[in-house]
């Protein structure tokens, strides 16, 4: 009870072990009996901050992912990734958390960026990496006082080094800038029909459309990934949606078979098995070894394994989201529903929002060539798609989305 | 003296030629016996020895993949390995599978290494490809299944398109790596 009126604690983590520390707060001094964190080489380990903060923790059976429960919410990390997640946000370590002898162990940001989550309080390590102190957003300024030199390692924390790392965080609210990804387009030209209809004309037609659509009737801002016949590359597309800081992308694609008789819509998100990431990680690693050694090699590898966790954390809001399409295009534009399918599409990878491809008709499909030139058609197959993101855009505000 | 000596290497060596292939064969035969285990009684009528391999096609919605089941000449592993392909590229014999490989496609070279099998289409593998997401990843798994769930030295497959790394084949799906088999896709799902 008396911890619970606490506003803030300061402990140190230098390697010895010590007894409790003393805290000096506006009401005066009092005592924590939180224990010393240890240190191994520059990183924490984690266990002694698992019992400082009275976390639960609970590891899967293949002894790759770890949960941690704090008072106000829970993360999940996972050995040799630098990633935290939690409640669709996530934060990046500076380095790996790692195992070694037994001990698994975090680089010391893992206080400022995993607490706030676990104890719904902030926290802030000071220039010397000694000292961490905890408060409330908001508190303003306190000292912390090691024991063993109560003036010498007097820390002033003011009110701004206090509040949270910034977040990105999936605050419901309406979305604001939309990004459209016509597929193909240049020397990729996608798709063909037997009367030679591309797939590269026919998606930026209809994803023009649907981009009036959005701005005129949902007040969205939206990026196209081209406007014209141009080639774009699959990374390019996903990093235009990134930087333009997009809430929701959507790939637009119209489909082909080996068979005319084939027809019908399809709509994905990305697949994250196991397997999937397991293969792709290993395979950075297997190239990492052929290619750039030391920090560069390191850097280059945490870019490319976090490119390819991206979408991750965003992978439900993905699956709501092709639900909607696919419910709709079968709804409004009537048609074969060949099923919302998970896959491993590289467009979809590397995308830090909610994202989808939709895949319009088959042009390889004799009828649905034909329909798909219409102008009248793609105006509904571009207002189906606008129906499925304004339906989407509701439940957003509603709060109805949450993450993975 | 010289010429004992250039006898008794020379039947060294055709002793261990022997006993080599006599070893290669024996290991086939078991490899073939363990597979046609599966499938008691196919008697074939020749005298070439054959193993039994499962051939990845699509069905005729190009919604799953499916398979047929072949007899190929035993042989080295390159040479299970081209003729796998090759019954690939010219497509299923059960009416109602489907291809995955476009017409007028060529093996440029193929060889394993490491547990990897490395197969170099020519060109016309991308550039005549239907198309399509699903349609893509059918026609990539139909060959990266039948080379790792036919063959046990095969872990991994590497698709080169003319003799490089490819991003994609047709627009959607990642390449450049060695990919791992995909069994699921027989039930129709990742």
């Amino acid at each position: 009870m008396v911890l619970a009126l606490i506003m803030s604690v300061v402990f140190s983590t230098v390697s010895i072990e010590a007894d409790p520390l003393s805290v000096i707060q506006s009401k005066g001094m009092i005592n924590s009996p939180f224990a010393v964190l240890k240190r191994a080489g520059n990183r924490l380990e984690l266990g002694s901050i698992v019992s400082a903060f009275s976390l639960k923790t609970s590891m899967d059976f293949l002894g790759e992912r770890l949960d941690l429960v704090g008072e106000k919410g829970s993360v999940r990390l996972m050995i040799d990734s630098p990633l935290i997640l939690s409640k669709g946000a996530y934060e990046v370590l500076s380095t790996p958390m790692r195992t070694e002898g037994g001990n698994i162990l975090v680089p010391t940001d893992f206080l400022t960026k995993a607490l706030p989550a676990l104890l719904g309080r902030s926290a802030a390590v000071d220039e010397k990496g000694s000292t961490v102190l905890l408060g409330e957003e908001g508190t303003g300024a306190f000292e912390g006082v090691d024991p063993e030199g109560l003036v010498r390692l007097a820390a002033f924390i003011d009110r701004d080094k206090l509040l949270p790392p910034e977040k990105k965080k999936l605050v419901p609210r309406g979305l604001k800038v939309v990004v459209i990804d016509p597929g193909h387009g240049g020397r990729d030209k996608g798709a063909k029909g037997g009367t030679g209809t591309q797939e590269k004309d026919l998606v930026l037609s209809i994803s023009q459309k649907l981009r009036t659509m959005l701005e005129e009737d949902l007040g969205v801002k939206v990026v196209l990934t081209r406007t014209a016949d141009y080639f774009v590359g699959l990374k390019e597309r996903t990093a235009i949606a990134n930087n333009n800081r997009a809430e929701l992308f959507l790939s637009i694609h119209a489909n082909a078979a080996f068979r005319r008789s084939v027809r019908g819509y399809e709509t994905y998100y990305l697949s994250f098995s196991a397997t999937d990431l397991e293969s792709s990680q290993v395979a950075l690693l297997e190239n990492r070894s052929l290619g750039v050694e030391g920090e560069q090699g390191e850097e280059a590898l945490l870019e490319a394994i976090l490119w390819d966790m991206a979408q991750l954390e965003y992978i439900n809001q993905s699956g709501e989201l092709a639900a909607r399409v696919q419910q709709n295009l079968v709804k409004n534009a009537g048609g074969r529903d060949r099923g919302v399918r998970q896959a491993p599409l590289a467009v979809l990878m590397g995308a830090r929002m909610p994202a989808t491809l939709v895949e319009v008709g088959f042009i390889t499909n004799p009828e649905q060539e034909i329909k798909l030139n219409r102008e009248t058609y793609q105006t509904r197959l571009a207002r189906s798609l606008f129906e499925a993101v304004s339906d989407y855009n509701r439940s957003l505000i509603r709060g109805e989305l949450r993450g993975r | 003296m010289k010429k004992g000596r250039l006898v008794t290497v020379l039947l060294v060596i055709i002793i261990a030629a022997s006993v080599s292939a006599l070893l290669f064969y024996r290991s086939i035969q078991q490899k073939r016996d363990g597979l046609s285990a599966l499938e008691p009684s196919v008697s074939v009528p020749t005298t070439e020895e054959m193993l039994t391999i499962d051939l990845y096609f699509t069905d005729r919605e190009g919604s799953r993949l499916a398979l047929e089941r072949r007899e190929i000449p035993v042989g080295f592993i390159d040479a299970l390995v081209r003729s796998a392909i090759e019954s690939l590229l010219s497509g299923p014999e059960k009416k109602h599978l489907t291809k995955t490989i476009p017409e007028g496609v060529q093996i440029r070279s193929m060889f394993v290494k490491d547990g990897t099998a490395y197969v170099d289409f020519t060109s016309s593998i991308a550039a005549n490809h239907v198309g399509g997401a699903w349609t893509e990843l059918l026609t990539i798994y139909s060959i990266v299944n039948t080379l790792t769930e036919n063959f046990a030295e095969i872990g991994k497959v590497q698709l080169l398109i003319d003799g490089r790394e490819s991003e994609t084949l047709a627009g959607h799906v990642d390449i450049s790596r060695p990919l791992l088999g995909k069994v699921q896709l027989l039930a129709g799902g990742w």
